[in-house]
């Protein structure tokens, strides 16, 4: 199967923090959201596999090409967006479209002037007079115009009122309806990757907790409301991580249709993108 | 490269402040060349046209990809870290060009036009702006990719005042002839030798950015 991104055994290491030893492969056609709290590694992790930071590794391939050796025909094919990296607010769309015609060799001028009609966004206008929606979209805009096939966003989307986020997960839906995109999206609004996401990878101070498929995460772990009885009768292997409140338990548990058929009548709540990662950064793990 | 390039041209050309900065310059030495016509003041600005300009450009695109946080998302664009320092000083290269060639035009005038000068005292002044220009580009590009567009432009206004300081105080001491009679084989000297700082400017400054973004 050839991926969009496949990384084996990435290490970045910095004083205090490190990368550690990350793997993963994001298939074609698929979306995946990587979480984690601030500071966990996401933007490092997105850094180093685009080469911005130097990072080690035994593999970081992009739409099946090393990215050691391939890098500059590989971002001919990817596009992507910051939060924290952006066009001169001094500049207008229209410049932007020129400049990034000399930038890109399969530049679509008339496709970047349609997402500029759509988004209603004025060619003319400088950025710096646009509302903080309106440029994220011109981000977006640019970014698709050289028909990338891979699309990599770093909380692109933060800032943004659920009415503009959801205008760009449609964006983002509608690019992932040709089989041979992909989106890689680091964000920490959940509920849009909720929406949108094939795949969650959980990133946790510098390590990958889990990649799991959203069905998976949905069919493995609920939430458990329950005393201390049917605490301490719970496998601990099931148990990924709990919260003692003032007369019971909340726990997350994984595995659980298994633990459906042993406790039938316990009320099991479904587990949100959210709910796992403040379990696995706020609750206690089994000793 | 072209890009990037373009998108420099753009910064400081399109963006209101920094056009007014050059036309500010332009008329301040425009007056100078107009009204002022001595020896003194043809070496200054055959020189000070070239060496000011010719490097200015880095300064303005470096604070707006500063503000911008630019520098990021310019390393996803299709080039290697290596070909974003190039187009930066490919794009020095020219506008030292055009400023060269637009002294050029000065020095003549002063020969043929005002006769203030011998064509060879022309041409020597001039090879050595062109010398002190790759030279003044070289020091200051790699204190921008260093320590950024702050002290760069601190850098650049001493060096540029060090540059004014030496010429003031050398022609004083030992009269404009210092300048003008220069040997022509000292100049086939500092020709190459200004291109090969510039060249290895260039290098330094690729290792610089690549230990900045790694």
């Amino acid at each position: 199967m050839e991926y969009a991104i496949e990384v084996r055994n990435l290490t970045k290491r910095y004083k205090g923090f490190s990368l550690d030893d990350i793997s993963f492969a994001l298939p074609r056609g698929t979306v995946m959201g990587l979480i984690g709290e601030n500071g966990a590694g996401k933007s490092t992790l997105i850094n180093s596999i685009l080469g911005i930071l130097d990072s080690e590794s035994d593999l970081t391939a992009m739409l099946g090409l090393d990215m050691k050796t391939h890098s500059k025909k590989i971002k001919e094919d990817i596009a992507v967006i910051f939060n924290d990296s952006h066009y001169d607010v001094n500049l207008t769309p229209k410049i932007i479209g020129h400049i990034l015609s000399k930038v890109y060799k399969n530049w679509d001028a008339p496709l970047f002037l349609e997402y500029l009609e759509r988004f209603s966004l004025p060619e003319k206008k400088k950025i710096k007079k646009l509302s903080t929606g309106m440029r994220v979209k011109l981000e977006f805009a640019a970014a698709l115009s050289h028909h990338p096939k891979l699309l990599i966003l770093d909380e692109a989307t933060s800032g943004l009122d659920p009415v503009f986020r959801d205008e760009i997960l449609d964006i983002l839906r509608e690019f992932t309806e040709d089989e041979d995109h992909a989106v890689l999206m680091s964000s920490h609004i959940t509920s849009d990757l909720d929406k949108i996401a094939d795949y969650i990878a959980y990133l946790h101070d510098g390590k990958m907790q889990f990649i799991k498929t959203c069905d998976e995460i949905r069919s493995d772990y609920g939430i458990i409301t329950c005393g201390q009885e049917l605490f301490d009768s719970l496998s601990r292997d099931d148990i990924v991580a709990y919260k003692k409140e003032p007369y019971s338990y909340r726990v997350l548990v994984k595995n659980r249709a298994k633990l459906r058929q042993v406790f039938q009548d316990i009320p099991m709540e479904n587990a949100s993108i959210e709910d796992i990662m403040l379990f696995y950064v706020k609750g206690e793990k089994m000793k | 490269m072209k890009g990037i390039m373009l998108k420099d041209l753009y910064e400081n050309f399109y963006i209101k402040k920094n056009l007014a900065s050059y036309i500010f310059g332009i008329l301040f030495v425009g007056f100078g060349i107009i009204f002022i016509h001595t020896d003194f003041a043809f070496a200054l600005y055959t020189m000070f046209l070239s060496v000011i300009f010719g490097s200015a450009l880095l300064e303005a695109s470096y604070e707006q990809d500063e503000k911008a946080n630019f520098g990021k998302l310019q390393i996803t664009f299709p080039l290697t870290k290596a070909e974003i320092v190039l187009s930066k000083y490919l794009l020095a290269l020219i506008s030292t060009g055009i400023c060269v060639l637009i002294s050029l035009v000065y020095a003549l005038v002063n020969v043929y036009l005002w006769d203030l000068v011998t064509l060879t005292e022309a041409l020597t002044v001039w090879g050595l702006s062109i010398c002190v220009s790759l030279v003044f580009t070289s020091v200051v590009y790699i204190f921008y990719f260093l320590l950024g567009k702050k002290v760069g432009m601190i850098i650049y206004v001493v060096t540029a005042g060090i540059l004014g300081g030496l010429y003031g105080s050398s022609s004083m001491l030992f009269g404009i002839d210092s300048y003008t009679s220069v040997d022509m084989t000292v100049l086939c000297f500092l020709l190459p030798a200004s291109a090969v700082i510039f060249a290895l400017s260039c290098l330094l400054s690729i290792q610089i950015y690549k230990k900045k973004y790694s």
